[in-house]
């Protein structure tokens, strides 16, 4: 294994081309908002939006063929990030879904001249940067790149949660995230300072260095850094709303606009797996050291699992309405990758990262059906929106269905498939803690049948309830977010029938990164 | 459902999203994209740059390839005047020389696993071993010549190859035969054809219904037509099945096998097969479907939706049945789930809701242990070979994990020896479905709120899963975990019978009777399972077909008298038998059947469980006779109670009899369709049990004889003698 280059700036930006073509997009939307004729403004944003997350999608893809264009892996811009074929599969993964969001996010024709078109380019733009700053999270080799990365994507979500002008619920929300965001901040930026004072380092590798010496020399793992690497974990699980870190995620997803809402359960805690893993990984050397420090983290991590999950779902029983409901089961998946995470091993990463790609389709769906039934019915998110829905919107429903089943991971859908890696990742989990990853796996299957409960009303509202009274007989959703839905039901279904190619590749381009 | 005008655009968005994923898979396939080894992705300088091949590693290096698929199998044998030949070659792609010191067919006395006269060696010559140069090839010959009119018409099995490679191991490529036959698109895949066969069906219906056409007269029509032509496919199954088939006659004793990879990199398997076990449940839950759409008549809401699902359900119930991969097992299990809930809950009674959503937990907890129990068998197999020969660190197939020693491995779970916690998983997870006292609560609701035809294929199909999961997968692949907790399991079916048969007398409601029935019925199921003898394996397998038969009649019988006054109260009931007299005879018989009068059906299963289990659990097997006679109490009170005395005249009064002019009409024409051929069945399997003792022969004595090794004399002596008896009757 050749080590990896270090690259200076300039030779840098051959590798950099997604993250410059987005920076380029998202001002050329600002600049084009401001000075294109009315007429031309909406298609010229969405020309150049995606267009600019295509040639990102396609610089990341075209790295992740056998054949790179450029040697991979390589350290750039003298030692601040890494580009590997990690950090393209998830670069290539954000593009994708940043896309998704810019499409649906295409307003009506009938709205055109509402007050929503104001914000159009201003909500693109910051959608372009968000998904920059989740390159740099999958990216980031040193601490300072980490925080950087992390508040470039909690800043903008703020703002973009902030986005529903006059909407008092949305600056509530807007507010609580950004005081729950600094409050992780700040531990996440204490625990750095604990971890850089101890190795004397800001990169990732030669923490690990110092850690593994310092290891090996005190017998044990030196809780100076154990006090670190609990606090950076917090921040994170802010990130991915990880229990006791997500009290804000239910008020944020009601508050925030649907498709932001939909956006930030997907991309942002995809970016925060992204990191995480890679944080211990490196960091840490959680893979490379030996079992004790590895078991050790396997407790907090499975631990923190449990929490989320339990709490995700027990909490989701009660909602009433979708937008809350959602959150709850975005927090309790983000439990049920924390338990493939807690095995901290190459088949863990593969079961996080195929979890991530088939959540991503059903919850994405999800939202995008909650999106578009809540704007046919006048704003009304709520359960009640829902019912009779299956005569009322019969493929809205079935695409519904199809996501909703998928998210408690009944076959044959995605989320089956998911789940299954998951327990076989546990299960097959190597070193003496045979006992804690089976009771972990026990916990996962018991949260699975709890959380059909609450998938299971929404079911019962859509086809085994009548419409309320005074309802219109048929719901007419917009065609564009219908046609997405579903699009997105396709790899849901697909995906739990014949998952090996995709599998495959994620074994072998995400997970087996050194 | 008029999707055809507003949603062709994402109709259209749709097939261009598949032709897309198509594309992309095609390529992510190709082998430029993927096949590189794992090292390749982190040597780029290497790949990048890469003019000259790279030296020969120091070693020998053993590939098998087929002539046409390349290294990928099965090798297909073909036809050679009575023989199946198919050459392979062996090659050394390695520096070094290649010792090869052994080609053999998998298996060997012990262990069969290949059919009689398949052989293998060296196309040059009659030695065993060999040796290649590098880069040398040499061929190899298999054969099989069947015997005229062989049992075994079909072939996989492996050649296995030892050499001095030593990071290969032994490797295998993977062998399969078909003797020809008429209509081999049809006859090589009828099982394929019999459980997807619905779910054709219901894809018509939905498509159909997507572009506005099509209404609910033909989805019924289509649903007739998908259901009778599975029933058809499922007597051509029973026709091809040889009963007195073993393990011992090759391919791990299953027939009409269907054995291709799925997922490669999870070694799943589509792997489909029957034996003695599920060859009944086949031709049951065929019968049972078609049965349940002549009775889905009275559906008049939505009727496209309940067809659509019914055809699902009916999908999955099969695929349980012959899915032979664990993971396929599940996921047709779980199929099942979905579709049951919905026609509970759309078209079931008031408190349909509350009934279909307990249904679903409750099956949910239970098939999510069973997951966890799946996957703990998977992650601890053995190293073996999937069907095309590739090298497997885990498997799902049922047959390669019955040869895993998992009690050999001394692991734990939780302190509890790793078989038996798993056995303890599984156990959990079938006796939902059983369903076992205490976790039967599920039952009653669900048959009382479920539509007619919804309660009948719960009642005869459903519930046999639980046992029939026992059987494959329990007793199969963990048999010593099985001895450990035999008692346990007769000690349930007792409970069983004595609180079902209770709960039973207690009942008002007819169908909540039934559904007690039900209960005190299946633990002779499990009273003969728990025996371990052949005696009561083949009493569970016969009383699984017969509770099917007689529940399924039961319930229709409830149907009818439901669908003429709309309550199911025995007390509102009594002297029906001089109104209905068609009726009371027919219910007189299923009545009989279900309390086990001997020359109808429930006697066989009952008596052969209890003489089964006796030797081995006198004083229970004491208990579970009394079930007996509370069996026979409940069924004939509850005969009496709606046939007999005088007709209450208010039925005259109330509006309940006026459309049909105030009297009971009789079963109508619709109605007997329905249950004549059940009633016959019945009867005929009372007094004439030997076909389905022969179709179950083989399957019971390979299930006994891995759970009880003293096996195989005691069922010949079984068979000895209850031919002789009934060589007694007329």
């Amino acid at each position: 294994m050749t080590p990896p280059l270090t690259l200076t700036s300039l030779e840098s930006a051959r590798y950099a081309i997604p993250e410059i073509a987005l920076s380029l997009a998202a001002l050329l939307v600002l600049a084009w908002d401001l000075f294109a004729k009315p007429r031309a403004r909406r298609t010229g944003i969405f020309v150049i939006a995606l267009g600019g997350l295509a040639v990102a999608a396609f610089a990341s893809a075209r790295e992740l063929t056998l054949a790179p264009r450029f040697p991979l892996p390589a350290v750039l811009f003298d030692g601040q990030l890494t580009c590997d074929t990690y950090a393209c599969a998830f670069r290539l993964f954000f593009a994708i879904v940043t896309a998704f969001v810019v499409v649906a996010a295409i307003p009506a024709r009938t709205v055109a001249r509402g007050p929503d078109r104001s914000a159009l380019g201003e909500t693109i733009a910051l959608l372009l940067v968000v998904c920059l700053g989740m390159n740099l999270m999958a990216m980031a080799r040193t601490l300072l790149l980490v925080y950087l990365a992390i508040e470039i994507v909690s800043v903008l979500s703020f703002i973009l949660t902030a986005f529903r002008a006059g909407d008092g619920k949305s600056h509530e929300a807007a507010l609580k995230y950004v005081v729950y965001g600094g409050v992780a901040s700040g531990v996440m930026l204490y625990g750095m300072s604990w971890i850089y004072g101890l190795s004397r380092s800001l990169a990732l590798d030669e923490i690990s260095e110092r850690v593994i010496a310092m290891t090996r020399e005190q017998g044990h793992l030196p809780n100076a850094f154990v006090i670190g690497a609990a606090c950076v974990t917090a921040g994170l699980a802010y990130k991915i709303a990880a229990a006791p870190f997500h009290m804000w995620a239910p008020d944020v997803y009601e508050g925030a606009p649907t498709l932001v809402a939909a956006f930030l359960s997907v991309g942002p805690k995809a970016a925060g797996f992204a990191l995480l893993v890679r944080f211990f990984r490196e960091a840490f050397g959680a893979q490379a050291a030996t079992a004790e420090p590895r078991a050790a983290w396997g407790i907090l991590a499975g631990s923190l699992a449990i929490a989320t999950m339990t709490i995700g779902n027990l909490s989701a029983l009660a909602q009433t309405n979708m937008k809350r409901l959602l959150a709850y089961s975005s927090i309790a998946h983000a439990g049920t990758m924390l338990l493939a995470f807690a095995t901290f091993d190459d088949e863990g990463v593969a079961a996080i990262a195929f979890y991530l790609v088939a959540y991503c389709a059903m919850n994405l769906g999800a939202f995008l059906v909650v999106l578009a039934v809540g704007e046919a019915s006048g704003g009304d998110e709520s359960l009640g929106a829902f019912r009779g829905l299956g005569a009322r919107a019969p493929a809205m429903a079935a695409a519904m269905a199809v996501f909703l089943i998928s998210l408690v991971g009944l076959p044959p859908f995605a989320g089956f498939v998911g789940k299954l890696y998951v327990l076989v990742a546990l299960l097959r989990a190597p070193g003496d803690y045979h006992q804690w990853y089976w009771f972990l796996a026990v916990a996962g299957v018991v949260n699975t049948a709890v959380s059909l409960f609450y998938y299971a009303r929404v079911l019962r509202a859509m086809y085994l309830e009548d419409a309320p009274a005074g309802a219109s007989a048929r719901v007419s959703v917009r065609r564009l977010h219908a046609s997405l839905a579903l699009i997105l039901a396709v790899p849901t279904v697909l995906l739990g029938v014949w998952w090996g190619p995709l599998y495959d590749f994620l074994s072998l381009r995400v997970a087996a990164t050194p | 459902m008029n999707l055809r005008r507003t949603h062709r655009f994402p109709l259209l968005l749709c097939v261009a999203f598949a032709l897309l994923a198509f594309v992309a898979l095609a390529i992510a396939r190709s082998p430029r994209a993927f096949a590189a080894p794992l090292t390749d992705a982190g040597a780029p300088a290497a790949s990048a740059s890469a003019p000259a091949p790279p030296p020969l590693p120091h070693r020998p290096i053993i590939t098998l390839a087929t002539r046409d698929e390349g290294a990928r199998g099965p090798l297909l044998l073909t036809a050679h005047d009575g023989a199946y030949v198919a050459e392979l070659t062996i090659g050394n792609d390695g520096g070094e020389p290649l010792v090869i010191s052994r080609i053999a067919i998998r298996g060997d006395d012990e262990d069969v696993r290949a059919p009689p006269r398949l052989s293998v060696r060296f196309s040059d010559g009659p030695a065993t071993s060999a040796t290649l140069a590098s880069g040398a090839t040499k061929n190899v010959v298999v054969a099989w010549t069947p015997e005229r009119n062989a049992r075994t018409r079909q072939v996989f099995a492996h050649v296995v190859v030892t050499s001095n490679d030593e990071q290969a191991g032994e490797v295998a490529m993977g062998v399969h035969a078909q003797l020809a036959s008429a209509l081999p698109f049809f006859s090589d895949h009828l099982l394929s054809w019999v459980t997807f066969l619905p779910l054709l069906g219901a894809l018509v219906i939905v498509v159909l219904a997507s572009f506005g056409r099509g209404d609910d007269r033909s989805a019924r029509i289509i649903a007739l037509v998908a259901t009778a032509l599975q029933c058809v496919f499922a007597l051509w199954i029973a026709g091809a099945f040889h009963g007195d088939v073993t393990r011992l006659d090759g391919n791990d004793g299953y027939q009409l096998i269907e054995h291709a990879v799925w997922v490669r990199s999870f070694d799943a398997e589509y792997f489909l097969g029957v034996d003695g076990v599920s060859m009944p449940m086949v031709l049951l839950t065929s019968l049972v479907s078609f049965i349940g759409c002549i009775a889905s008549a009275s559906i008049s809401t939505r009727a496209r939706g309940y067809y659509a699902l019914y055809l699902l359900l009916a999908t999955g119930m099969m695929g349980v049945f012959v899915a032979l991969d664990l993971l396929l097992f599940y996921v047709f299990w779980e199929v099942m789930l979905l579709p049951m809930y919905f026609l509970i809950g759309v078209w079931g009674g008031p408190r349909k809701e509350y009934a279909a959503i307990k249904f679903f937990l409750y099956t949910l907890v239970g098939s999510v242990f069973m997951l966890l129990a799946f996957v703990a068998l998977y992650s601890n197999a053995d190293r073996t070979f999937l069907v095309d020969g590739t090298t497997v660190a885990h498997t799902f197939s049922i047959p390669e994990l019955a040869r895993v020693s998992f009690a050999g491995k001394h692991l734990t779970v939780f302190g509890v020896g790793f078989s038996k916690a798993i056995w303890i998983l599984l156990f959990f997870g079938f006796a939902i479905k059983i369903p076992v006292f205490p976790l039967h609560t599920w039952l009653p609701d669900a048959h009382v709120e479920a539509p007619t035809p919804i309660s009948v294929v719960l009642a005869a199909v459903l519930l046999k899963m639980g046992t029939y999961g026992i059987l494959r997968i329990n007793f199969a692949v963990l048999p010593d975990a099985t001895r450990w907790a035999a008692g346990a399991i007769v000690a349930f079916g007792v409970v069983n019978v004595i609180y079902g048969a209770f709960c039973a007398m207690a009942q008002d409601d007819l169908k909540r009777l039934v559904a007690y029935s039900s209960v005190s019925h299946m633990g002779f199921c499990l009273i003969g399972l728990g025996s371990l003898t052949p005696q009561g394996i083949a009493a569970c397998l016969f009383q699984m077909v017969s509770h099917g038969v007689v529940a399924a009649m039961l319930f229709l019988l409830v149907g009818v008298i439901y669908d003429r006054v709309h309550t199911r109260s025995l007390r509102a009931m009594g002297g029906l038998a001089s109104e209905m007299p068609l009726y009371a005879a027919l219910s007189g018989l299923a009545f009989m059947a279900s309390l086990g009068l001997p020359g109808l059906s429930g006697f066989w299963g009952e008596a052969l469980a209890l003489l089964g289990a006796f030797p081995s659990y006198r004083a229970l097997t004491t208990i579970a006779a009394l079930g007996l006679v509370l069996s026979a109490a409940y069924n004939l009170g509850a005969f009496q109670r709606m046939f007999l005395g005088p007709l209450r005249e208010s039925w005259r009064t109330s509006g309940a009899l006026e459309p049909f002019g105030g009297r009971f009409p009789d079963v109508t024409g619709r109605e007997l369709a329905s249950i004549a051929p059940l009633a016959v069945l019945a009867v005929v399997l009372g007094f004439w049990p030997v076909p389905l003792f022969g179709l179950i022969a083989g399957g019971v004595r390979d299930v006994s004889s891995l759970v009880d090794p003293a096996g195989p004399d005691q069922i010949a002596s079984l068979f000895h003698r209850a031919t002789h008896a009934l060589a007694m009757l007329p």
